[in-house]
């Protein structure tokens, strides 16, 4: 047969492995004449094609081999199965131990895998994504001791970079918005959370879905508005959108150019309006801000996209170059770098003002992938130390299987087998209950995990992967072990002499319980760090403090506004200034009296009744003086500026502004009081000064009655001063505690693993050491038919565990030391690292297994020997 | 009776057994089917027929006849066996049994 005119080779050989090989010829031979037929009459690729469906067809049962071995091989593996099941049937307890712990330990791993899988993925929908960066800097400040990396970027950074350097192709520039903004629409108004200046390549960087609009122009014009399609849908119901004419931001006039999908949820920007950032170029559009446009002014966001070949370091390397022809002033304190676009979100954590965007956290992506690998690592440990435990006690079973001739292969399979039936059976469970806890799960974390995250390849890979490795890894050991040595010596030694492996059981537990004490120890210091940012005193009281923002609309009634709530007898005092927690103050150079160099301060705007409506204390001199504007060229500093500067008598000290300016004199000291979260920023030297012309933020300190009532009056007047803002209001406290939600969700979890982890651990000794009571039985029988009392027995029992506990605090307390302090460095306050967490931690462990040992031992050692011993 | 029934397919198969009578092997057996009925029946349907009539033990079979469009292999070739034979006898009586007693005003000409 001339060999093109060959059928496809792949199909026969597994024909032929399928077949009967008595039908076979038969079949072959007619599969080729009527292949050769069809290769005449049809040509060969259509013949070639009938002869794969036609080999397909004879895939069937009535074509089968019948195969004597086979059948062998199924009652052999039959049995595996059911001596399975008896053992479980056996040791009931045993098996429900490690049911228990493989399905914790498995539903955790797997939550952690998801959840970084998840975060991993996000901000890689975009097809140019691995050639764009997002622009940020180091900035250094030697004199002041600042040094931090910022997203903050001029608005000329990036056209420049373009015009000068070919490996620059594109640009774009953002500016999401500090506030909300309200448009409008004839009587429609809605807020946005996430408003956005931008450029108009920002459709070119960015594969955001243009559901309407011209994706070329959408924002090219001055003044227009692309909004989000759940937006519009709110907005304008179900009329067509493009070119109406929305009131938005600053109270001015947008047409609507486009229309987009809402950012999906793995996105880091999320916004639900985009301007045109030609309305904010002075001269061309209607904003006119300068200070989007120039080099001096930090607020806006840079994107670049770099040509195919370039290198990014390259490009990176030119930039100070760039700064100093072009922004001299700043070229030793910024430092402009490049981070890769997919990178910003996790690793994007310790970059500041990164405002209007959604951030994760590399941080605790490492911790959380860690924690979930440590639970893991104590729960196999369990299974196999379990495992080794109960192969050494099935010695006897194997040595009878030997002599039946079993293989050593076939050995393998009976351990493989009951380790694979165990594992997959709390896999699926796990995944089933992962699955069902998953609400509660995102509500813990912060996150909302779609269930079908579950359901990925990777996942479902990852668990049969698990399932396999681990079936292998325990049914190696007792296959190999307790197949090697003579049959003989098997059936006839008694416990413990072959394949006991208890160097390495001891090994294992000890690696176990490190494990648990390590996490044990990092989430009491956790807890204690949340508790101390939470409650460490701010300066200022707190509580009962609302703040409402008032840069709106209501801005020029302020007097009625504050008249009206002064009149409720609930409302104790009312402050209306520019600052406030969070907001409104800024750092400028000062010079004060005796410092030769500027100063870098925080200043600070605020009126007359400030401090008596945040319960700022003072501390010498005096406060501005209440309905009078005497003060307005007088200063107040807080302690920390006088203990810079180290002036004895601080009142009457002046102050400068600028080199040539008039000195200010101050006529009071205030407590040091916090603005920022206690997580990141120090106190800094303060100036604080009377600005009567910002208003930005009005303070209520309310009183300690009825709060619904207070709070219905504060609504109320807020309603009859404002027609199309909303109220947007906070309480300090609830300010502060937003600030540490990252601290929280990490302490959140580190409870929960580190709570895991000791119950694994606990279980793991249970079943460790029930299985070696047993087999000292005779032992503690005899023992105790020789005097011994109960005690001393309970006390042979725990004395190996407590020296492998000692062994696992020894190592575990110093690697937590290292890793935790670690963690409390990066913190502005932290609380004390001291020697509690540690002796808490060893201490709780140490108990438990006491306890679980001796009630155990206790139970053995009570029964009455010459039961036990009768049994021979 | 059960055991005896024979499928209509079964019954094609068998008669189409008969009529090759020595060189009856699977595609044979396909090509007068769709030379006779105009049907196509699939060549795994055919040898799975054969197979089961086999059983049933109304065909026998043997190996025999190499050609070399068989790439040197020979035909698995069939029998109608002395059941089978008895069993389409038997399938043709109850057939004219029912055409001689229907009347003949009930078919109009």
């Amino acid at each position: 047969m001339k060999k093109e005119l060959q059928p496809p080779r792949w199909i026969y050989n597994i024909l032929e492995r399928f077949c009967d090989p008595h039908l076979w010829e038969g079949i072959s031979g007619d599969l080729s004449e009527s292949f050769l037929e069809n290769v005449e009459t049809k040509g060969k690729r259509k013949a070639q094609l009938a002869y794969i469906f036609q080999s397909i067809g004879f895939l069937r049962i009535q074509f089968k081999k019948k195969e004597k071995r086979l059948s062998n091989m199924k009652s052999i593996w039959l049995n595996y199965f059911l001596t399975t099941l008896r053992s479980i049937k056996k040791q009931k307890a045993l098996f429900a131990i490690n049911l228990i712990g493989l399905i914790m330990a498995i539903s955790c791993s797997l939550f952690g895998l998801v959840y970084i899988l998840d975060e991993v993925q996000f901000d890689k929908q975009h097809s140019e994504g691995d050639r764009t960066y997002r622009l940020y800097k180091r900035y250094i400040n030697v004199p002041e001791e600042v040094d931090h990396l910022t997203f903050e970027t001029s608005g000329l950074m990036g056209p420049t970079m373009q015009q000068e350097y070919p490996e620059v192709v594109e640009y774009m520039r953002i500016c999401p918005w500090w506030h909300k903004v309200i448009i409008s629409f004839e009587e429609t108004n809605i807020s946005t959370d996430n408003i956005y200046f931008a450029d108009s390549t920002f459709f070119d960087f960015f594969d955001y879905e243009i559901v309407q609009g011209n994706p070329a122009t959408i924002l090219t014009a001055p003044s227009s508005i692309a909004l989000s399609s759940s937006f519009a849908k709110k907005l304008f119901g179900e009329e067509d959108p493009i070119g109406k004419v929305v009131v938005g931001f600053d109270e001015l006039n947008y047409t609507v150019t486009g229309i987009f999908k809402d950012p999906p949820r793995q996105s880091s920007l999320q916004f639900n309006a985009l301007i045109s950032w030609s309305t904010t170029v002075p001269g061309v559009g209607q904003l006119q801000f300068n200070w989007m446009n120039n080099w001096l002014a930090q607020g806006i966001f840079t994107f670049v996209k770099l040509a195919e070949d370039a290198n990014p370091d390259a490009v990176t390397e030119k930039l100070p170059e760039m700064m100093n022809r072009h922004f001299e002033e700043r070229a030793d304190q910024y430092f402009l770098k490049l981070m890769p676009l997919d990178k910003m979100y996790l690793h994007g954590e310790n970059v500041r003002a990164n405002r209007g965007m959604k951030t994760g956290s590399i941080t605790f992506v490492y911790m959380l992938g860690f924690s979930a690998f440590l639970i893991f690592l104590i729960a196999s440990v369990n299974y196999i130390n379990i495992s080794l435990s109960r192969a050494t006690q099935t010695k006897t079973e194997v040595g009878i299987r030997k002599v039946m001739g079993s293989s050593r292969r076939q050995l393998m399979g009976r351990f493989i087998s009951e380790t694979f039936f165990s594992t997959a059976v709390a896999s699926i469970l796990s995944l089933l209950l992962v699955v069902w806890l998953l609400p509660s799960a995102n509500l813990l974390s912060g996150k909302e995990l779609p269930m079908l995250a579950f359901f990925q390849p990777i996942t479902l890979l990852a668990l049969a992967g698990f399932v396999i490795g681990i079936s292998l890894l325990v049914g190696l050991y007792p296959a190999l072990v307790l197949s090697s040595p003579p049959i003989s010596t098997i059936l006839k030694s008694s416990s413990g002499a072959v394949g006991s492996a208890g160097w390495l059981r001891k090994m294992l537990l000890a690696l176990q319980y490190a494990i648990s004490i390590f996490l044990i120890i990092c989430t009491i210091i956790v807890i204690r760090q949340t508790n101390y940012l939470e409650n460490k005193p701010l300066g200022f009281d707190k509580e009962q403090v609302l703040i409402l923002d008032v840069d709106n609309e209501v801005a020029g009634k302020i007097d009625v506004l504050e008249n009206t709530l002064l009149s409720h007898p609930n409302i104790q005092s009312v402050a209306t200034t520019r600052s406030t927690i969070g907001d409104g103050s800024y750092s400028t150079t000062v010079f004060p009296e005796g410092y030769s160099d500027e100063l870098g301060t925080r200043i600070f705007g605020v009126d007359q009744e400030f401090f008596e409506t945040y319960g700022v204390k003072t501390v010498a001199g005096r406060t501005f003086l209440k309905g009078s504007t005497a003060d307005s060229s007088n200063l107040i500093v807080n302690k920390a500026m006088v203990d810079f500067m180290g002036w004895e008598d601080p009142i009457g000290k002046h102050i400068r502004f600028s080199a040539g300016s008039t000195p200010l004199p101050i006529i009071g000291v205030v407590d040091d009081f916090h603005i920022h979260s206690l997580a990141t920023d120090q106190i800094e030297p303060m100036i604080l000064y009377l600005d009567l012309s910002n208003q930005w933020y009005t303070a209520i300190r309310i009183g300690n009655g009825e709060l619904k009532g207070t709070m219905d009056h504060i609504q109320d007047t807020w309603d009859k001063l404002a027609e199309r803002t909303p109220m947007n209001a906070f309480f300090a406290n609830d300010w502060f505690n937003e600030q540490y939600n990252k601290e929280r969700k990490l302490l959140k979890i580190s409870t929960l693993y580190s709570m895991i982890s000791i119950i694994l651990c606990g279980l793991g000794l249970f079943g460790l050491t029930a299985l070696l009571l047993q087999q000292r039985t005779k032992e503690i029988s005899i023992r105790k038919v020789l005097g011994a009392p109960i005690l001393s027995i309970i006390s042979m029992m725990n004395r190996q565990f407590i020296i492998i506990i000692l062994i696992s605090f020894a190592l575990a307390a110093p690697l937590s030391y290292f890793l935790i302090s670690g963690w409390l460095d990066q913190f502005a306050y932290k609380t004390t690292l001291n020697s509690l967490p540690f002796i808490l931690a060893g201490g709780l462990t140490l108990l438990m297994s006491i306890l679980i040992v001796s009630v155990l031992s206790m139970r053995s050692a009570s029964a009455n020997p010459s039961e036990n011993l009768n049994t021979e | 009776m059960k055991g005896t029934n024979l499928g209509e397919l079964e019954e094609l198969i068998l008669l189409a057994t008969a009529t090759l009578y020595d060189n009856a092997y699977g595609i044979a057996i396909q090509k007068e089917i769709k030379a006779k009925c105009n049907r196509s029946i699939s060549i795994s349907t055919v040898h799975a027929v054969l197979a089961r009539l086999e059983q049933k033990g109304f065909m026998d079979s043997r190996y025999d006849g190499m050609t070399p469009e068989r790439g040197g292999r020979r035909k698995h070739l069939f029998r109608v066996s002395k059941s089978g034979q008895k069993v389409l006898h038997q399938v043709k009586d109850q057939r004219d049994l029912f055409w001689q007693g229907i009347p003949s005003v009930a078919f109009d000409k």
